[in-house]
């Protein structure tokens, strides 16, 4: 197994560097000019010029390429052009708040998803199951910026028992910081759950018609071992998947509830990167979010095999 | 909480406008989101209109004027035991958040036309000179100055004892470099560039601009508010370090020093207590300027709807670009205070008259004859009480304002004549381009509704709505576009700034002709001019050069909707927010 590890482990890098490369020529064949942002409505053609120089973007694309690929190797990705920091750094200032809404987020959906999921199979075509999946339709349905709205109306303007919008990191508030957090994760969690258990709800039928799960009840077991020892862990393949999945776009960045909340994460951060054409922050953001859902995939290989000892390493 | 509101309706009726205003207003008494009309309509007035009695008129003012007194008299004794009856003494102290639309690019005002920077930092950097209610410039940093008769020599004495944030005293060495460095980046400066002499230091605390020849707009170009043109004194250490590069670092005179800015998140300044203030009459950036706050901190928030809550929870103080179709709404909360900016900004059509068919002026004569801009202020903005036709460059009451400009041309709205013209012209049916961003909400509708005007007379149109980074590129093009609807500050303080962006190649209008060297001579005139009666005239022949050659369509002056949570007092409006001598209740 730890040959596979490392194996995968050095498939990110030519994985990356495709991505990278993709990236580059795509921002650079896109139409916008933040240049023209940066200097104004009224700048004058000679600003421009001397901005682009000084950018170095007068340069033919084949020497950009050359001189961006030299800094990539590097490990250097480049200053913002409007945060005026390197973009390695943009990042990871925009990472705890991401981290810890994805984290809460992630909570919120497991713990309402596969429970209602696991519920909604055990009462197959019963009033329970009905409910369930009314539920979960109606969670996947609901737009994430109507229903991060109305919990910011409901709770913070008309009871006031959190904040309406912004984010202080940990370090700044410690842990008074979640308060800001607790809506967008609901919001989040919310959303996720009703995937969760949708795809919880369809591996369990699966499951529940297998011949062992028969056994097991003639055996006499309880239900709730059933269900918990047996058939969840059995179908727990497809549930992991959508979980990794689903973390990883939370990692990346949920950029509506962002900037609906005002909270400083990487999905507002590549956003607004892209929106101000900030070239060097979108070569960033892109690659890190390819970093994210390689290295998630590899963990979920990996889970696999701990789940399932039929699945090989190979 | 209690409150009297009173509004005035607006008078539809002509036959009404000799009546008192008073017959058009409503009084509510608040007490609680509960509201009660305690006074006359129009309504009532018109009932009375056509019972066909109008000896009545005098009585029913009489009734309300007793109705109005009873009702001030009444809620005078309420609030006199309520929370109403607080001070207005101002209060020191406290943090006033302001929720903030936009982020800047950078903060260094020389370096951008970006307003959204210089609402920030001119609460940190002072001009030396500053616009007052008239928007005419006066001394701030400066004590006096002398000008000789032609306006080709000024000598500027600076205030003594006038600190910068690093506890430095301001000298004239401070504002030489400054002034240098302000010609070489600054929009406005590098307009006045060309025509300076020579810049000598001429004492510890004055100096001297000499230009080759009458240079009229020069005091107006450093003081005006708008797209950063303002001539601000920084330290020269400062100016040393950074050269032309953007400074990551401010030091100003102002009220406000600079604490801390995270790209995207919030600006941070703080009071800055060797602050030396003027005397006189505050208004916007000029006058007396007191903090009662210890910090002021700008938060950026984009989404609309967030500022708005904010406000009402009172997490954020104040929030620009409040949604004007709720006015209503928070005129009700009586948690919030609204404010209605005006005059606020001017819309614009730009016309790209370097391709056809709108290098043909009587292509462009149809366009400005095919518009009807009472149609388009309803859909575009909506409620009148946010926009009004001017025909002017100007608003009213600034003192280049030129209320008979564009008779018979501004919204001379003429489906025959606009079709006549688009016949004499060169225009074969090829699509018009009409490029904007669909971010903003004022410039995507319009450009809708330009269509369909357009289409009715001829015209085949084609509306491209991009994000911002595109417009701005595809607008650069020469064939980029055919018209682009932008949006101008109304409060210029000179006529001169139209001279950079209006004239042969200015801007993006790719004008090049008999037409735009005509142009080109006016502001030649303009800018020599120093007779404020004599300029008038030549401001005037500007205007009707305007509605002549058509490089722009002037459509409407809009307004701004401010909001602040109720604690925050002392609050002035001005076309750009400013946070002194304001103070947060306790």
């Amino acid at each position: 197994m730890t040959a596979y590890i490392i194996r995968r482990i050095l498939l990110v890098i030519p994985i990356l560097f495709i991505v990278a490369v993709t990236t580059f020529f795509i921002t650079n064949v896109i139409p916008g000019d933040p240049v023209r942002l940066i200097l104004g409505d009224f700048a004058s053609e000679i600003q421009v010029a001397q901005l682009r120089s000084e950018l170095g973007w007068d340069k033919p694309l084949y020497v950009r390429f050359f001189l961006w690929v030299t800094r990539l190797l590097r490990g250097d990705l480049g200053q913002s052009l409007f945060l005026h920091v390197p973009v390695t750094q943009a990042i990871y200032t925009r990472m705890e708040p991401t981290i810890v809404l994805a984290i809460l987020g992630q909570t919120i959906a497991v713990l309402i998803g596969i429970p209602l999921g696991v519920l909604a199979a055990s009462n197959h075509r019963r009033i329970l199951d009905q409910i369930a999946v009314f539920l979960a339709i109606g969670g996947v349905s609901i737009p994430s910026f109507w229903l991060a709205i109305s919990l910011m109306l409901l709770f913070s303007v008309t009871l006031g028992w959190f904040p309406v919008a912004g984010y202080q990191s940990i370090g700044e508030a410690g842990f008074s910081s979640l308060r800001y957090l607790v809506l967008p994760s609901i919001s989040i969690g919310v959303m996720q759950s009703a995937l969760l258990a949708r795809i919880t709800r369809s591996a369990m039928l699966d499951v529940l018609t297998q011949d062992y799960v028969r056994t097991a009840k003639a055996k006499g077991l309880q239900r709730y071992r059933i269900l918990g020892k047996h058939a969840l862990r059995n179908a727990s393949i497809p549930i992991v998947t959508i979980l990794g999945s689903s973390f990883s776009q939370l990692l990346a960045g949920t950029w509506i509830i962002e900037t609906v909340y005002s909270i400083p994460g990487t999905g507002a951060l590549a956003i607004t990167a892209i929106m101000r054409r900030d070239y060097p922050l979108i070569q960033g953001s892109i690659i890190f979010i390819a970093l994210i859902y390689v290295l998630i995939n590899l963990v979920i290989d990996i889970s696999y095999a701990l789940l399932d000892p039929r699945v090989k390493m190979e | 909480m209690y409150a009297i509101v009173i509004r005035t309706l607006p008078q539809t009726n002509p036959h009404l406008y000799s009546y008192p205003s008073l017959l058009f207003t409503e009084v509510f008494f608040e007490r609680s989101g509960y509201w009660q009309v305690l006074s006359i309509s129009r309504k009532n007035y018109l009932r009375k209109e056509t019972d066909g009695n109008p000896s009545q008129k005098g009585g029913v003012v009489m009734k309300n004027i007793i109705k109005i007194i009873l009702i001030i008299t009444f809620t005078v004794i309420l609030c006199s035991n309520s929370s109403f009856a607080q001070t207005e003494e101002p209060q020191y102290g406290g943090s006033l958040v302001v929720a903030h639309p936009l982020t800047p690019p950078h903060l260094d005002t020389d370096k951008t036309t970006d307003s959204n920077v210089g609402v920030i930092m001119f609460h940190v950097f002072e001009g030396l000179f500053e616009v007052d209610q008239s928007y005419r410039p006066i001394p701030h940093l400066a004590e006096s100055y002398s000008q000789n008769e032609d306006g080709s020599f000024y000598e500027f004495t600076l205030r003594k004892g006038v600190s910068f944030h690093d506890g430095t005293e301001m000298t004239a060495e401070d504002a030489y470099a400054s002034f240098r460095r302000y010609l070489q980046n600054n929009g406005a400066g590098r307009n006045i560039a060309p025509y300076v002499k020579e810049i000598q230091i001429t004492g510890t605390h004055s100096f001297s601009v000499a230009f080759h020849e009458p240079y009229a707009p020069f005091l107006y170009f450093l003081a005006s508010p708008v797209a950063n043109q303002k001539f601000v004194i920084k330290p020269k250490s400062l100016i040393e370090k950074y050269g032309d590069g953007t400074m990551t670092e401010f030091i100003g005179t102002g009220p406000f020093s600079f604490v801390s800015w995270v790209s995207d998140q919030y600006i941070k300044l703080k009071r800055f207590d060797g602050y030396q203030a003027v005397t006189g009459d505050s208004f916007g950036y000029s006058g007396r300027k007191e903090v009662y706050v210890d910090e002021l901190i700008f938060r950026i928030v984009t989404e609309q709807s967030v500022r708005v809550a904010g406000v009402t929870t009172g997490e954020y103080s104040f929030a620009d670009a409040a949604p004007r179709d709720q006015l209503p709404i928070f005129q009700r909360n009586n948690r919030i205070q609204t404010y209605i900016v005006s005059p606020y900004r001017q819309a614009f059509i730009i016309v790209n008259m370097g391709n056809p068919p709108f290098d043909n002026n009587y292509a462009r004569q149809a366009l400005l004859h095919a518009l009807d801009l009472e149609e388009l202020g309803l859909i575009v903005v909506g409620d009148p009480e946010f926009w009004f036709l001017n025909p002017s460059l100007f608003p009213p009451g600034h003192i280049w304002h030129v209320p008979h400009a564009g008779a018979g041309a501004y919204n001379h709205f003429d489906i025959a004549a606009a079709n006549a013209l688009l016949s004499q012209s060169d225009y074969t049916g090829e699509p018009i381009i009409i490029l904007n961003s669909r971010e903003d909400d004022i410039e995507s509708k319009s450009a809708i509704v330009l269509k369909n005007q357009l289409e009715r007379v001829g015209f085949n149109v084609d509306v491209r709505l991009y994000d911002r980074a595109t417009v701005v590129e595809q607008r650069a093009r020469p064939d980029g576009y055919h018209l682009h609807l932008s949006q101008f500050f109304s409060p210029d303080p000179d006529p001169q700034v139209y001279g950079a962006w209006m004239g042969t190649n200015k801007w993006i209008g790719q004008w090049d002709d008999e037409h735009s060297r005509y142009m080109d001579g006016v502001f030649e005139k303009m800018l020599r001019e120093t007779d404020y009666e004599t300029r008038y005239a030549i401001v005037e022949s500007w205007h009707d050069a305007f509605y002549e050659y058509v490089p722009y369509v002037k459509l409407y002056d809009y307004k701004q909707l401010r909001i602040a949570h109720e604690r925050l007092k002392g609050y002035s409006n001005f076309a750009f927010p400013t946070f002194f001598n304001v103070w947060l209740e306790k």
